[in-house]
């Protein structure tokens, strides 16, 4: 049976105007959320996962394309209804040392969007403080801290307060942009199983942004691979980390350090860096650092194709590569 | 053992207005001469503080060696006058700084900033200089003909070559990595790893790396220290530390991370923060995160104990203190 669909991006892209022409940050990006799952999206720094994540939102206005929310396109949605639509849909940031206002207790901050929204009244502080105390408890945060301000909390405790703000709506869809790489790992390991218990406990669905494939295998069931504004490789977790197929992912995977002696990874050392999203050439993003690149990669853009069931990739080569092996 | 660096009771502390922050308590470490040591911690505990120590970074006021040795080819680098310091610093023990956006001067041309190093320490003319300096661009991988341009012009993983290349432009002895390839990604972290390690085995380079990640120990190091709270609480060889890890910090870390070559549900994070360098608890500075924790962990900080002659460790649990603790306590 199909799952219910919850978030459907079509063809979506986001360019930005710059001085040097214009810089495609969102190429094209195509894929589906099922409700309560949760959609990985790994890249490097400037592969665009931020600025997708963000244009779902319509934090960034999209250029083209569409994003379907239960079936309706929010990009032709008014900005009244895009208020009403936020709590639906939330975001936790990424720097919990810069996301939160200084100036602003925990409980401040925590109440902030139940008043926007207009849940709570400023007035009935009873209920209001019941409610930041529920959110508290929620995400672990003792109340003793209620009226600290974000420089006496530790990053953990910071990235709590993030979470119990995008909770405080009740959304059913958050994007979490990096939520753990400014944490320490014992402090990130608190983090992520708060996480994935929130999801079980209400159902919640994620798209899941960071860099860290490692964390992506732990929580992920889908996972979107891009590079240069374009997904390379779209596939369920357990293909993507037994079979890769793109040669992009399998040097991503192979760069990562295994934490343990006894395995020595065959590791592919990519030649050069990320070449500019500013007016890119046609063809494979990826093709300049490819060890398998001929002239098919180059002048046509590369279409991501279902190369094995429910394992999607763009490139020409991708069967005669991993036919080889 | 030849030892080129040997670590005795360093004590490092930040004399604030607040109080005294204890940020390194009492350290021992020993760096085999060739070999590579891994220092592993989180946040604030300390690594960086014991690296500064070496090269005598540490900036007074505030922070002061308030004790301890360290001894290089078996000088002592606490007790050296200045000017001592100066002809080591750069020359033969080098270091390459965490962030590489801001470790260079914005203002000079990246290879007048490898020159300089090369012409602080090497009697040779500036002609000279600049050949070794293209030298050594090209040995990072950079192609000299960019060495008139500016760090800006750089991107991050070309720029921690470039601060590679100053740091090895003098052939060091030891080489001091805090950090090197934490603020890059994974692919441009393999290349600078690589790049380390070709280097070093060419040089037959020392190195201690700090960092906090297991892996690139896991991949580049034989021997690991791990710290915690301003201590090493256990050391030994790579394969001792990893496959064997005694102390319950090491286990809590390695049980905290996701990996990718094994399935867990769900992971095992280590309960509460690490604590205020400022405010260390008595006893054992883990016990208050500790599962294993008894009474005697709370009054009286454990002793070193040799497992083996390649692993060490800092826990009430191997120590013979508990037994003699128990016989007081009745």
């Amino acid at each position: 049976m199909e799952k219910e669909k919850l978030l459907e991006v079509r063809h979506l892209k986001k360019y930005f105007s710059t001085p040097a022409g214009q810089l495609h940050a969102v190429d094209d990006v195509s894929f589906d959320i099922a409700r309560g799952e949760t959609l990985g999206v790994v890249g490097e720094s400037g592969c665009g996962k931020s600025t997708l994540g963000r244009a779902v939102l319509r934090l960034h206005e999209p250029t083209s394309g569409e994003v379907l929310f239960r079936g309706e396109n929010i990009l032709a949605y008014s900005n009244k209804q895009m208020k009403d639509l936020k709590k639906e849909m939330q975001l936790i940031f990424q720097d919990p040392f810069s996301s939160l206002n200084p100036r602003m207790t925990v409980s401040q901050a925590i109440a902030l969007p139940l008043l926007i929204q207009g849940v709570y009244d400023k007035r009935d502080k009873a209920a209001l403080n019941q409610k930041v105390r529920e959110l508290m408890n929620l995400v672990g945060l003792a109340q003793r801290f209620v009226n600290s301000y974000p420089h006496e909390l530790d990053g953990g405790r910071r990235q709590r307060i993030g979470i119990a703000r995008a909770l405080s709506l009740h959304p059913s869809f958050i994007v979490c942009d990096e939520p753990v790489s400014a944490l320490d790992v014992s402090i990130q390991a608190q983090i992520l199983n708060l996480m994935q218990d929130l999801q079980n406990e209400m159902g919640l669905t994620y798209m899941f942004i960071t860099h860290d494939l490692s964390v992506v295998k732990h929580l992920a069931n889908k996972i979107m691979v891009m590079y240069l504004g374009t997904v390379v490789e779209y596939c369920d977790v357990k293909q993507l980390f037994t079979r890769p197929l793109h040669p992009y992912t399998k040097a991503l995977l192979s760069a990562i350090p295994v934490p343990d002696p006894d395995v020595q990874m065959e590791r592919i050392i990519l030649k050069g860096e990320i070449s500019s999203p500013i007016e890119p050439k046609k063809g494979c993003r990826f093709a300049g650092r490819c060890i398998y690149a001929t002239d098919a990669c180059r002048g046509e853009d590369i279409p991501l194709t279902e190369s094995e069931p429910g394992h999607f990739t763009a490139c020409v080569r991708v069967h005669e590569i991993n036919a080889q092996e | 053992m030849d030892n080129i660096l040997e670590i005795k009771d360093l004590v490092v502390r930040y004399e604030t207005e607040d109080g005294i922050v204890r940020a390194v308590n009492s350290v021992n470490l020993a760096l085999e001469r060739g070999a590579a040591v891994g220092l592993v911690g989180e946040t604030g505990a300390g690594k960086t503080t014991l690296a500064k120590s070496i090269l005598r970074l540490i900036q007074w006021p505030p922070g002061r060696i308030a004790g301890g040795q360290i001894l290089y080819e078996g000088k002592d680098l606490v007790a050296m006058e200045a000017e001592e310091i100066c002809q080591i610093r750069g020359k033969e023990i080098s270091m390459i700084f965490q962030d590489p956006m801001t470790a260079l001067n914005p203002v000079l041309t990246v290879g007048k900033q490898i020159a300089e190093v090369i012409e602080a320490h090497e009697k040779i003319s500036a002609e000279e200089a600049k050949k070794k300096m293209e030298d050594m661009l090209t040995m990072v991988g950079i192609d000299p003909a960019r060495a008139e341009d500016y760090p800006h012009q750089f991107s991050g993983g070309m720029k921690q070559r470039v601060v590679i290349a100053i740091a090895l432009a003098c052939n060091p002895n030891l080489l001091i990595a805090d950090e090197p390839t934490t603020a890059l990604d994974v692919t441009i972290q393999a290349q600078v790893l690589d790049l380390i390690k070709n280097l070093r085995t060419k040089l037959g380079t020392s190195m201690l790396l700090i960092t906090h990640d297991l892996g690139v120990v896991a991949q580049n190091c034989e021997y690991v220290a791990i710290m915690y709270a301003g201590e090493i609480v256990e050391q030994g060889s790579l394969r001792e530390v990893f496959k064997n890890g005694l102390h319950p910090y090491t286990e809590g870390l390695f049980d905290s991370i996701p990996k990718l070559n094994e399935d867990v549900d769900r992971l095992k994070p280590i309960e509460g923060l690490m604590p205020d360098p400022a405010n260390l608890p008595e006893g054992c500075k883990f016990h208050p995160r500790c599962k294993y924790a008894e009474e005697i962990c709370q009054c009286k900080a454990p002793e070193e104990v040799s497992i083996n002659e390649n692993h060490r460790v800092c826990c009430h649990r191997y120590g013979a203190e508990k037994e003699a603790w128990k016989g007081v306590s009745v």
